[in-house]
């Protein structure tokens, strides 16, 4: 048996025709920096043409200049003058506060809690109470943070807040228009208003809605998302006979078939999705995944079985497995739910006709345990065809409905505002949010009707496209700046609370107090302070009345807080006026959403009521005629939204653009995603432009070779603007692909020809960075069989090359296989775990390093373990690591070189028989802590040193850069500031010195001061010169350390009461102060056996494992027997990552288990 | 051949070589004198907005540390209190102690405006070190450990060095240091009669079981 293969990209496997050799030491340039293609080349605009020589000598210099020394600068205190009085007994500066909000988004709002720092919000992560996060966030969650401080949005000299026609004005401007405005709208019944907003989803926008029907009923409200969700809206409305919002419950399936669906990855739910699926993964017996798809999505990543077919051909793979199901109409519950007439929509392709067969035979096998789910871009009847067959399966169990707001069906298309645009019937158009100038289909031409109407106003987070083509420019505030609400993708009601007032990057602090009641001539307004205004909206009826003296912000803002209150006793049925009504309202502020069982006027359908009318199925699947397969000459092309920037609300985000792609790892672009066959038959390679012609528009851009990808089809991932639109970025911006979005062809268009140009284009992927070398033990698999990943059994080697390691299954007596190479070096946790007898008697630890035991003394032994068949790729812990480590962000120019600063990487790799249809595994790294560090030794200046707690720590200020250490890692995971990537702005890193046409600056010019005030303050920022890496967010560690010792001590003297365990006597210690309590989660601390004080179990995370949406990294103590991931690292199959080097690493993975159809596999 | 070092070469040389010792050996000394904490920190005693004698409140008139420094025994920051805790007593609406004293103006000023009055800030800690006073305090060390006698400073000067090197000091070695919890702010506590600060510091060590870590991610993060 050959060992299974893992390679990153096509040019790395080898035994590919015309691959180059590979690199001795790939990806390692780096390391070497003087060596190979990390040197820039000459005509490389950015090169540094400082020759050593030259930086040595200026380097003497500066070394000379900073010899002046002096006492230090006066600071300054500032405590409050009086303590608000909401924030007696919370407030304590150097300690964080966390409010409960939630973020807007398309289809559901994600509720999260907010870390606050003295004032400054810094962090994002899940609101752990509310079904919809659980405590996890994605990726784009945590980078709104930035978006918040985001200099282009608050301190851009070229967009100075309230614009109109691209000249400066004040709120106060904007305020006497709009009630002139407002004046005559309802004079005129609302005729001629159109409100172009996203999907705001907010119940108090609702009421204003109501409002405007009462005021001006002749107001139109349109709704625009790029990401457009009207053919899934248009299939569940033929297969049920009503709009109903569709939910999957993935915890209760075991079969699953996901068509051409992403829902792990994109999407509202995609975080509750995640941990609902990878729930079912870890379960015994575990989930399967069938995945047909025309390009690689997070959710192929982690399929069972994958299978690459075009968008056009879904449809019709369905239509043969509802054929195929006609077999098994024994095993189907409602098997008249099966539309019978199918030949028309038959495939126009020979279909693999033994992957039909087996899912078909799977999922009916499994009725009522299965779900068939549609992504969002295919036609409607698709749809309509798979609530049908969930039906007949018996699998609508699985499924949550819920009606529609009233509202929704009210609201008109973007495509009849630009009609509307276009006969002049448009006066006055609100766009609230998006950008429908960039992305509104191309074929509607919004721009330029857009010109026909009177008066425009724009409300938005950034001065964009849209800002520019409209007459007014108002700057929207932040989520976390606003007061407001939003549905859940659960449909509970959230609540989102402002953690900072609008910022305002010129406003003088402390000057004038009665500064603070006038509107910030920068600061952001909400849609509801904006709404209010715009259609007059009364403040209700014993509402606080407007002192005269203050301004209409005041007067707005406290009317959008009331509306606030009044969704609330809408939704709760707890009246304003109530008694009861402020406790309440409160605790929805506390707990950040209205639990469902509170919520009285909105609740979910019971699947019983929900029935599929299979005519009005079959009569939709009547009119489809088969799509003829794409080839050469008519490529499909299809359109997807971007993981990094989304539909573009992320493209001003520079974290969310050096986001490294989950699939592509691309940085800072985007690409046109071609299968290898289809580049070799175009003689295309990654990086050569190609003419793409798509329904007569030709785009120009890149093609990015990506196995996987469906042969003759094109992924398209939009929302780049084709420009760098971030101040003080030089490069990136991709390409904009919505010139070739059309209405008829939203998500995917065939008939498309492609062309190669011959020019190219320099596109950085940090595929190849970091790379282990070849031929190591680096990413294991096993399959899973009838037998569970925690089974006391072994799993079989299935013998198919899959777990290429060595044999999985391990006795339980011992940690490691006779003849695996860890058994004579790793101490290792060799003990069975917890839950096989009782830990007090079992529990022991081998010297955890053999050399020196007596360094690791101390009671708190951290240890991460990273569950491979958990992992999706999805890349949430890097941009969480991001926020709450202070990782800066380095630019495209220093990202080909190598440098990026990510402390957790996911290594993507391609593995399988078939080059051009591989499977994925993705595999976190990030420093793993290792008991005998390689980098240790080497270093120095001992810099590179142990902690008592098993942590391998980097001293920022003993690190003088030699970067030995980074040599001596074998996991490549430390990174080197090579500038002052915190104090410059990516632009200014290099500028001209009388040495060098672009040298080092030397002087700092600053980053604008809104950025530093997302910094953590726990943290260090560091400065050029020095080495860092992941520290196992060593800051939250010990505040949880300090948290248990503060806690004990309460109790210990008495200042706080805690049921305690008056039996504890400790093992070989003396009796001390502290007592054991009951229950040591609630307390805040735990005593161990040997009445040490020790954090509980779940009290502290790391912010990767924090924000992971399917719990894939766990984090805890591992010499707490009763911690998760002391059991965790005591399952079958838990390897080190080179192990064999002995460097026995904290950080140790569980294998990727696959769960095949034996069917499939032969 | 003429002579290319004229006869009082050697002695230059000897001057120079003799100059560039005791010059090295000034600069080193002037170095360890004026560049070190001990010169640059300690004795700073900056002058504050509001003449505020931590004698009189806490020596003379008995004010614990924690009246003001409110959340010391549960936060990193001791924290430095608003106006408002001032003007408990000086207001003239209230006790009325000095409701009126011109040396008080800031304070009344700020109380009114909602505005800080700027104290000076008098220990400071490199951004890199991270040092948190709930833990300290809890496990029995003093404030005047670090602060010195606070409670006989008219002004607040910066009484101990707060290098690591006397971090260290203390937690190489911290039973000398350690008194029992609820001696913490008492800065005048001296151990019993015939009792030795070792021998309560011992104590005190084993019933909080306090092992001050000495590696480097404690301070730094």
């Amino acid at each position: 048996m050959t060992p299974r293969e893992y390679w990153r990209s096509p040019d790395d496997q080898t035994g590919t025709p015309g691959a180059p050799p590979r690199d001795e030491f790939p990806g390692f340039a780096n390391v070497f920096e003087s060596l190979g293609e990390a040197e820039p080349a000459d005509d490389d605009p950015h090169a540094a043409a400082l020759s050593r020589r030259g930086f040595l000598t200026l380097s003497a210099a500066a070394g000379l200049a900073g010899l002046a020394g002096c006492r230090r600068p006066d600071l300054e205190i500032l405590p409050f003058s009086a303590i608000p009085d909401e924030q007696v007994g919370h407030l304590a500066p150097g300690k964080p506060t966390f409010y409960a909000t939630c973020l807007p988004r398309p289809g559901g709002a994600l509720p999260v809690l907010v870390e606050s720092h003295e004032g400054r919000p810094t962090k994002v992560e899940g609101n752990p109470a509310h079904p919809c996060s659980r405590g996890s966030t994605d990726a784009h969650a945590q980078a709104s943070i930035y978006d918040l401080y985001s200099p282009d949005r608050v301190m851009s000299d070229r967009y100075p807040g309230v614009m109109e026609r691209g000249l400066p004005r004040k709120w106060e401007d904007f305020d006497r228009f709009a009630r002139h405005e407002a004046d005559r709208l309802v004079k005129e019944k609302g005729k001629g208003f159109y409100v172009l907003a996203e999907d705001l989803g907010s119940p108090s926008v609702r009421l204003i809605r109501r409002h405007m029907k009462k005021a001006m009923p002749e107001a139109v409200w349109v709704t625009y998302e790029p990401c457009d969700t009207s053919e899934a809206q248009r299939g569940a409305e033929i297969a049920f006979g009503a709009k109903l919002a569709v939910r999957y419950r993935f915890d209760k399936a075991d079969r699953i078939l996901a068509l051409d669906c992403d829902f792990l990855g994109h999407g509202p739910d995609a975080v509750a999705n995640s941990r609902a699926f990878a729930a079912k993964r870890a379960a015994n017996p575990m989930n399967r995944l069938y995945v047909v798809e025309s390009t690689y999505s997070v959710t192929g990543t982690i399929a069972d079985h994958r299978l690459k077919l075009a968008s056009s051909q879904v449809g019709g793979f369905l239509v043969a497995v509802a054929k195929e199901l006609t077999a098994h109409k024994d095993k189907l519950k409602h098997a008249g739910s099966l539309p019978g007439q199918l030949g028309s929509a038959a495939p126009a392709f020979v279909l693999p006709e033994t992957w039909v067969k087996a899912v078909a035979k799977d999922l009916a096998e499994h009725a009522e345990k299965g779900l068939i789910v549609v992504g969002d871009r295919q036609p409607a009847w698709v749809h309509a065809l798979a609530h049908a067959l969930n039906d007949a399966l018996g699998n609508t169990a699985n499924v949550g409905f819920r009606d529609p707001p009233p509202e929704a069906a009210e609201e008109k298309a973007i495509g009849e505002l630009a009609r509307d645009m276009a006969a002049g019937k448009v006066n006055t158009l609100l766009v609230i949010g998006g950008n429908p100038v960039l992305n509104a289909p191309a074929d509607l031409n919004f721009k330029a009707e857009l010109q026909k109407v009177a008066r425009k106003v724009r409300l938005g987070l950034y001065h964009d496209h849209t800002s520019e083509a409209c007459d007014w420019h108002l700057p929207l505030a932040h989520p976390l700046e606003s007061w407001g609400d939003a549905e859940a993708a659960d449909g509970t009601l959230c609540c989102v609370q402002p953690l900072i007032a609008p910022l305002n990057g010129n406003r003088p602090i402390g000057t004038d107090p009665a500064a603070e009641l006038a509107p910030p001539p920068r600061g952001g307004r909400s849609v509801l302070e904006v709404l209010t205004l715009m259609t007059q909206y009364a403040l209700p009826e014993g509402a606080t009345k407007a002192n005269p003296a203050t301004t209409s912000y005041v007067v707005a803002k406290g009317r959008a807080y009331e509306l606030v209150r009044r969704a609330f006793a809408e939704r709760s049925g707890i009246a304003v006026t109530d008694p009861n009504f402020a406790t309440e309202f409160n605790r929805y502020k506390q707990l950040g959403f209205l639990p469902a069982e509170k919520d009285k006027s909105r609740k979910p359908k019971d699947p019983g009521e929900v029935k599929v009318n299979i005519d009005a199925v079959r009569k939709a699947l009547a009119g489809q005629q088969p799509v003829p397969a794409p080839s050469k000459e008519a490529i499909e092309v299809g359109f997807y939204p971007s993981y990094s920037v989304l539909d573009g609300r992320f493209a001003m985000n520079p974290w969310m653009q050096e986001f490294p792609d989950p699939i592509t790892k691309l940085v800072w672009d985007n690409a046109a995603l071609v299968s290898p066959r289809t580049a070799a038959e175009f003689r295309v390679k990654t990086g050569d432009r190609v003419k793409l012609t798509v329904k007569g528009t030709v785009l120009d851009i890149p093609v990015f070779v990506l196995p996987g990808q469906a042969d003759y089809t094109v992924a398209l991932p939009f929302g780049q603007f084709g420009e760098m639109r971030i101040s003080h970025v030089p490069d990136g911006g991709g390409f904009d692909v919505f010139p070739a979005r059309k209405t008829d062809a939203l998500h995917f268009a065939t008939g498309c020809r492609l062309e190669p140009t011959g020019k190219s284009y320099d596109l950085v992927t940090t595929q190849e960075h970091g790379v282990i070398p070849e031929g190591r033990d680096i990413v294991r698999e096993v399959n899973a069989g009838t037998v569970s990943r925690e089974s006391k059994t072994s799993a079989s080697h299935d013998g198919q090359g899959h777990g290429h390691g060595p044999v999985i299954g391990i006795p339980p007596d011992g940690h490691v296989t006779p003849g695996d190479l860890r058994k004579g070096f790793q101490g290792g946790y060799g003990n069975p775990p917890a839950d096989r007898g009782p830990p007090e008697v079992k529990q022991r630890r081998f010297p955890l390093d053999l050399a020196r035991p007596e360094l690791l003394d101390s009671q708190f032994q951290w240890g991460m373990v990273i569950d491979l068949s958990a992992c999706t790729g999805c890349s949430a812990c890097v941009v969480a690591c991001q926020a709450e480590n202070n990782i800066p962000v380095v630019g495209k120019a220093d990202v080909k070189r190598n440098r990026e600063m990510h402390w957790i990487r996911i290594d993507r790799y391609f593995t399988g028989p078939a080059a051009d249809d591989p499977q994925v595994v993705t595999q976190p790294l990030a420093c793993v802590h290792c008991e005998q560090a390689p980098c240790e030794p080497v270093c120095p200046v001992n810099a590179s040193v142990h902690s008592a707690d098993g942590l391998n720590l980097q001293v920022y200020n003993r690190c003088i850069g030699t970067r030995y250490c980074s040599n001596n890692c074998p996991y490549k995971v430390r990174r080197f500031n090579w500038f002052d990537f915190n104090k410059r702005r990516p632009d200014e890193l290099r500028v001209p010195t009388p040495f060098a046409r672009e040298g080092m600056a030397l002087q700092d010019t600053g980053v604008p001061e809104t950025l530093k005030m997302q910094k953590n303050p726990d943290v260090t920022v560091r400065m050029r010169g020095v080495m860092e890496k992941c520290t196992y967010c060593v800051q939250r560690l010990e505040r949880a350390k300090y948290g248990s010792k503060i806690a004990a001590a309460e109790v210990a003297q008495g200042r706080a009461v805690i049921e305690t365990d008056a039996g504890f006597r400790p093992e070989g210690g003396s009796p001390s102060a502290y007592r054991k309590p009951k229950d040591p989660r609630a307390a805040g601390y735990d005593l161990d056996a040997q009445g040490r004080v020790i954090v509980p179990d779940g009290l502290v995370d790391v912010a990767c494992a924090q924000a992971c949406p399917t719990r894939a990294i766990t984090f805890g103590n591992v010499l707490n027997p009763h911690s998760r991931v002391a059991r965790l690292k005591q399952t079958e199959g838990e390897y080190l990552l080179l192990g064999e080097l002995n460097t026995k690493p904290r950080t140790s993975y569980l294998p990727r288990v696959r769960n095949p159809n034996p069917e499939l596999t032969g | 051949v003429a002579a290319i070092f004229s006869r009082s070469a050697d002695t230059v040389f000897r001057q120079v070589v003799v100059g560039l010792v005791v010059g090295a050996g000034l600069f080193v000394v002037g170095w360890y004198y004026y560049a070190l904490p001990s010169y640059t920190r300690v004795g700073y005693e900056p002058q504050q907005p509001v003449p505020f004698s931590h004698e009189q409140h806490v020596g003379q008139l008995g004010l614990d540390c924690t009246y003001c420094h409110t959340r010391v025994f549960d936060s990193p920051v001791a924290g430095v209190p608003p106006a408002q805790t001032c003007m408990n007593c000086h207001n003239k609406e209230k006790a009325n102690v000095k409701g009126t004293s011109p040396y008080l103006q800031p304070v009344y000023a700020s109380f009114k405006s909602g505005l800080p009055v700027e104290w000076k800030r008098v220990h400071k800690l490199p951004e890199y070190a991270y040092f948190n006073h709930a833990v300290h305090v809890n496990k029995g060390v003093s404030c005047a450990a670090c602060h010195g006698p606070v409670n006989e400073m008219k002004v607040v000067r910066h009484d101990q060095l707060l290098t690591m090197g006397w971090c260290l000091k203390c937690h190489d070695n911290p039973t000398p240091h350690l008194r029992p919890v609820g001696e913490v702010t008492n800065l005048s506590w001296a151990p019993g009669a015939g009792r030795l600060r070792e021998e309560i510091g011992a104590e005190v060590r084993k019933e909080l079981q306090v092992k001050p870590p000495t590696h480097c991610q404690s301070c730094h993060r």
